[in-house]
């Protein structure tokens, strides 16, 4: 769990905007159960996870063109129906952005944007 | 005013960044030595030691440099196993850890000449979930299915089906006994992972591992033709 790592400010943390795959085989409610005992007496300590699922979209050789999946236990094209194994999302694990809490004794350089 | 917005930092960056860095400099090096390197991913009790064990053994025999890395939660027994083929075989005990990592590996294999092997197994620890996030640097990933879990495993974990290169069922010596139902596990096989390599195999009786061994050199020639010049081909 590298998050903190990622901080470069001493600054609390109030939120980390995360993208979790379909496919990632990562659950939402594991990974705030963990995070949880992981971030514990860090800058992260009080965050919360704003978890975005990513579903899985498929590129279709026949169509030409993305397609959301409407199962991944059925990697075809939702339109015309060929099996496609292109794909182009869905197997995100990214941390998105971070959203700082300001110290209330520092306020100075707040508006510079990393 | 001692109450300023919160700052949003877009960062954008993998969690797992720092693995995948690590076993993209991996697969760089095996690459570039020419070593062909499988990542054997299944659930516990499908057959991957005992697999990888005949595997290890007909490879041998046909003239390749091979070794093998296991992973396990505790118990050295796999890599004793493995080494039963005549091979050299490490075991990474990972107490507790349902999964090998990019720098468990990495560690494995300082002071070790792997640059000279033709082909280097890794067999992960028994698990269809984590494994799946976890790149080790591998050029072919291996999952394993054996007709003995039923037909619909790829369903339940298409992600690490979905991730995988080629897909082997093992024990198919006891398909009758068990009522495997081929068909139905092969279509569900290209559900997830449509157009995806199958091999059957028996590793008890032998059945399928010439298939699975003429594939294997065949990869093998892709990335280090040199290395295909002295061994034969398997009988």
């Amino acid at each position: 769990l590298e998050h903190r790592a990622q901080t470069g400010t001493s600054d609390e943390i109030q939120a980390i905007h995360l993208e979790i795959g379909a496919l990632s085989c990562v659950h939402p409610d594991s990974l705030r159960f963990s995070f949880a005992l992981a971030s514990d007496q860090t800058p992260a300590a009080n965050a919360e996870l704003v978890i975005t699922i990513v579903p899985v979209v498929v590129f279709c050789d026949v169509c030409g063109r993305d397609y959301e999946l409407e199962s991944i236990q059925r990697f075809r094209c939702p339109r015309c129906d060929t099996p496609t194994a292109h794909i182009v999302r869905g197997k995100e694990l990214d941390i998105v952005a971070i959203e700082l809490k300001e110290k209330s004794c520092r306020s100075s350089a707040s508006e510079s944007n990393g | 005013m001692n109450t300023t917005p919160p700052r949003i930092l877009t960062v954008r960056t993998q969690i797992l960044k720092k693995n995948d860095e690590v076993a993209r400099a991996m697969r760089s090096e095996f690459l570039a030595a020419g070593v062909l390197v499988c990542n054997l991913v299944s659930s516990p009790g499908t057959g991957k030691t005992t697999f990888l064990r005949e595997t290890l053994r007909s490879l041998l025999a046909a003239g390749h440099k091979v070794a093998a890395i296991v992973g396990d939660l505790e118990t050295d027994n796999d890599a004793r196993r493995l080494a039963e083929s005549g091979a050299p075989a490490k075991q990474i005990m990972t107490h507790g850890l349902c999964h090998l990592e990019a720098d468990m590996v990495q560690k494995e294999l300082v002071g070790w000449d792997w640059s000279s092997l033709d082909f280097l197994f890794i067999e992960n620890v028994g698990n269809l979930v984590c494994p799946t996030s976890w790149d080790l640097g591998e050029s072919i990933r291996v999952a394993l299915l054996s007709v003995t879990e039923g037909e619909d495993k790829p369903l339940k974990y298409p992600g690490l089906f979905n991730t995988a290169d080629v897909a082997v069922i093992t024990k198919v010596d006891l398909a009758e006994i068990c009522d495997f139902q081929r068909d139905v596990a092969l279509a569900n096989i290209q559900q997830v992972r449509p157009g995806m390599q199958v091999f059957e195999v028996s590793a008890k009786t032998g059945i399928g591992l010439d298939v699975w061994i003429r594939y294997l050199q065949s990869r093998l020639t892709e990335i280090a033709p040199h290395r295909m010049t002295a061994p034969q081909q398997p009988k």
